[in-house]
């Protein structure tokens, strides 16, 4: 039944979808200086923002995986009481608005807050610094991460742990060459979603980090900044971030699917 | 060395002795599985303690609790369960690997491993290219090579191909033969208790309904479905064109069976004359009656003599025999009612 | 819906010219009704509020929406053809842009504003002037120079002849003012009618005229207006005694 026609009636809102989000992107392409494209892809100001953002965001994913898997091994195979509060909670950054996270980052790392003030005794200042700036990203796409793996360590059959375990293999032994192993396709897949939300961060970073070319202007700053003195460098920019994340996705389709495409 | 236990859900209380293969029957839910794993630390005890060569395993009274990875334990699972990610090899090492044991040693010690279940050459293959049968040894060299005081045997060959199975049972008894930790092996396949197990246990329902030696249990089973799985006869000998020997006597048998083998005849295929009879069946000998079990509504005779066997029979034709103890018999079984499996 | 109401509106309404301008005196027309899509620099937010109120009192018809944000977003808006009615920004070189397309009337400076550094309540810690914002342990921000507040601040900064290294080029005069409330920052430039409207939450430190840029806030009505009469009366009461006097209240400098 796979292989049929698609109907009328399906693909002319299936049309529309996909019209929705091509048309968008025609616009971008249609402005971009091709002539003058290579000369702003390789310029200081891009650099820089293409460099920080990589940086940033790849701090932000090892981050979310070093925090973000042990959570997601609690809420998959253990039981503990508010586990559903839990989940609820770290998978709160999904549907926050972004500047709204921002807001909260301030209010709660900023000079008066209460961990902004705890942190500052041992000499860590968080806003307006690239460490914030990947606190802000973490803080957005850690969810990501989150409920793909869990997702991952759900479906791998727990009794494979068990015979590691009879065979002899302590917790730590276990975790590293079994469970990961297992669930590496989700980890992975989990991991470019989470890299690819924190690439493309604004909110919370323009409000929490700040804006300075070098420290905390991520590419998405320095395409809004642009914008208005340097339109053709922001559509470079655009252009650019617009190819990592195409990028990023073509090359999940598998994950993504689970299906042969 | 003992194995003693009493368990969640299931209340039993089994000993082992070491080199000693104690089998798990019973019908499906009976707690059989549950019982292995208590064993294996995989399931906690509600009361009651496992103890192992001396050293206490569980005991909830005590509040002694061992975890899995730290007892002498191995366990082979029905479906094997081999880490796909990882060739046979890096499979059958990875008990050792566990021990801090050094990569390479453990390696060669692997290849020894799968050299001995027979399958040297299938080293560097995945568990997704081997067959059912291949799967299984390589969990058997998996299980054997950290030398566990206590193999656990999940109904290991109840994925495999019917014929695939007596040759694994072969490696099976081959490899239990190097090894003289205590055995506990679960399975719904009266055969492979009957041609593993020195002891039975009988499980049903989560208690223990019967122990006792395959003879034992098949002369007096206290269930029906004890009578049904186990009451077998059971023979082992040599099978050939003609039938089997079996050493007293060689059984008339149809089969393409050739080599070691069993021959297994139901007892309700096992007729009892007052005069030798005559007619068709091939196999034809004089017994006498040790006793007379009531079950249900049949009579179970068990006769000695030439071949030991037992008979099913209705009380009405034990009534027209007139058959007590101690009386001769004859008793006739047809060449097509014996079946020879290979062992 | 709204081409409509415009239609109303204007049908009720006498014909523009009897509007008067200046003289904070009677408005002879009948009310105006329809719908007023105001854009205005963030720095205006206060101003322009109240100059929302005073016109809702004289013609409470009308449905006055104000959107405020950085001026260069705003201009974008307008270039890339979204509806508004009258357009004010913080700097004319900004709204030249509209003009150089043809996109406004003639636009009308209609304020002024002046330049002051803005500290936490009470300066902790103890700035002076322009020079002091280039101490090497001060967290200072400044606005980005894509803002005319940041064109204006980097300006009076050359002229002084400080250099300053900013820890963030905030995007808009709230950041800014968030950023030393919440004492991430310790000092930035921003317009003395941002200082005075934080009210308590900050203090403020003046520069001297010698040293200040002005900045100076065009309005203009926007060519493809549907409401010109609304569009028209509120450019007006900008401009008027009332209007300016509120202005001049707030801070600002009558033009």
């Amino acid at each position: 039944m796979t292989n049929r026609r698609p109907p009328l009636y399906l693909l002319i809102p299936a049309g529309a979808a996909l019209a929705l989000v091509l048309v968008p992107i025609a616009g971008l392409l249609q402005h971009v200086p091709w002539h003058t494209l290579l000369t702003q892809v390789t310029s200081d100001q891009v650099l820089t923002a293409l460099r920080l953002s990589l940086v940033c965001s790849v701090l932000a994913v090892v981050v979310a995986l070093v925090l973000g898997v042990p959570l997601a091994w609690m809420l998959a195979r253990t039981t503990f009481p508010g586990k559903a509060m839990v989940r609820a909670v770290v998978t709160l950054p999904l549907v926050l608005p972004p500047v709204v996270g921002g807001v909260a980052l301030l209010f709660a790392f900023g000079a008066h807050g209460f961990a902004g003030e705890a942190l500052a005794h041992l000499g860590v200042t968080l806003p307006f610094t690239t460490a914030g700036a990947v606190l802000a990203e973490t803080f957005v796409a850690m969810p990501f991460l989150v409920i793909a793996v869990e997702a991952g360590i759900r479906q791998a059959d727990v009794r494979y742990e068990e015979a590691a375990a009879t065979l002899g293999a302590g917790a730590w032994m276990r975790f590293w060459r079994v469970t990961v192993p297992l669930i590496a396709p989700s980890l992975a897949a989990g991991a470019a979603l989470t890299w690819a939300r924190a690439l493309g961060e604004f909110g919370a970073t323009i409000t929490f980090a700040g804006n300075l070319p070098g420290t905390t202007q991520t590419m998405p700053l320095a395409v809004y900044v642009a914008l208005e003195s340097n339109t053709d460098g922001a559509i470079a920019l655009s252009l650019v971030l617009l190819v990592v994340s195409l990028g990023i996705l073509l090359g999940l389709r598998h994950r993504w699917l689970g299906v042969r495409v | 060395m003992a194995v003693a236990l009493g368990a969640f859900d299931l209340d039993a209380a089994i000993t082992a002795e070491p080199g000693e293969l104690v089998a798990v029957v019973g019908p499906n839910g009976a707690g059989k599985s549950t019982l292995l794993r208590a064993l294996a630390g995989l399931v906690a005890l509600r009361a009651g303690r496992i103890a192992l060569d001396g050293t206490v395993l569980a005991d909830v009274a005590a509040r002694v609790w061992v975890a899995p990875e730290r007892r002498s334990i191995s366990f082979m699972f029905q479906d094997a369960l081999l880490f796909p990610h990882m060739s046979a090899r890096d499979n059958v090492a990875f008990g050792l690997r566990a021990r801090r044991v050094p990569r390479r040693h453990a390696l060669r010690q692997a290849d020894v491993l799968l050299e001995q279940v027979g399958i040297p050459a299938r080293g560097a293959s995945r568990p997704a290219t081997l067959s059912g049968g291949e799967r299984q040894r390589v969990a058997l060299a998996r299980a054997l090579i950290t030398e566990p005081r206590l193999l656990l045997l999940d109904e290991p060959f109840a994925a495999v191909d019917a014929s695939a199975r007596p040759e694994l049972r072969r490696v099976l008894r081959l490899q239990l033969g190097r090894y003289d930790g205590v055995r506990v092996l679960v399975t719904h396949d009266p055969l492979e208790a009957m041609a593993l197990a020195d002891r039975v246990v009988v499980l049903e329902h989560g208690t223990v309904a019967q122990t006792g030696t395959i003879a034992d249990v098949t002369a007096r089973p206290r269930s029906a479905w004890v009578s049904t799985m186990l009451g077998l006869n059971l023979f082992r000998g040599v099978a050939g064109e003609w039938g089997i020997d079996v050493g007293a006597a060689t059984i008339a048998a149809v089969s393409d069976v050739r080599g070691a083998a069993f021959a297994v005849v139901h007892p309700r295929a096992v007729a009892l004359h007052r005069s030798r009879p005559e007619g068709s069946p091939r196999n034809v000998w004089l017994g006498r009656v040790e006793s007379l079990d009531l079950q249900g509504d049949r009579v179970r005779v068990r006769l000695t003599g030439p071949l030991p066997v037992v008979a099913e029979v209705t009380p009405a034709a034990v009534a027209d025999l007139e058959l007590s103890i101690g009386d001769e018999a004859w008793v006739s079984v047809k060449a097509t009612e014996v079946q020879l499996h290979a062992a | 819906m709204l081409v409509l109401l415009a239609t109303a509106g204007a049908g009720c309404d006498n014909p523009s010219a009897t509007h008067t301008n200046g003289g904070g005196g009677d408005r002879a027309a009948d009310p105006l009704t329809g719908k007023l899509t105001v854009l205005a620099a963030a720095s205006l937010t206060d101003a322009f509020e109240h100059a929302r109120t005073a016109l809702l009192a004289t013609h409470p018809g009308l449905a006055i929406t104000n959107s405020f944000a950085g001026s260069q977003t705003l201009v974008t808006q307008v270039e890339n053809g979204a509806p508004a009615d009258v357009i004010a920004t913080a700097d004319t070189a900004t709204m030249q842009r509209l003009v150089a397309d043809g996109l406004v009337d003639v636009p009308r400076v209609f304020a002024r504003n002046r330049l002051e550094i803005v500290v936490a309540p009470g300066n902790p810690k103890h700035v002076s002037g322009l020079a002091d914002l280039g101490r090497g342990n001060l967290k200072v921000v400044l606005e980005d120079p894509s803002v005319p507040a940041g064109r204006y601040g980097r300006q009076a900064l050359q002229r002084r002849g400080t250099t300053v290294r900013p820890v963030s080029l905030p995007l808009d005069v709230r950041s800014e003012l968030l950023a030393v409330e919440q004492g991430n920052a310790d000092a930035g430039i921003v317009y003395v009618t941002d200082v005075s409207s934080a009210g308590a939450a900050v203090s403020g430190v003046p520069i001297p005229d010698s040293e200040n840029v002005i900045a100076t806030y065009p309005v203009a009505v926007v060519r493809a207006t549907t409401n010109r009469d609304a569009a028209q009366a509120f450019v007006d009461a900008l401009l008027d005694g009332a209007g300016r006097q509120a202005l001049v209240a707030l801070g600002f400098v009558a033009p």
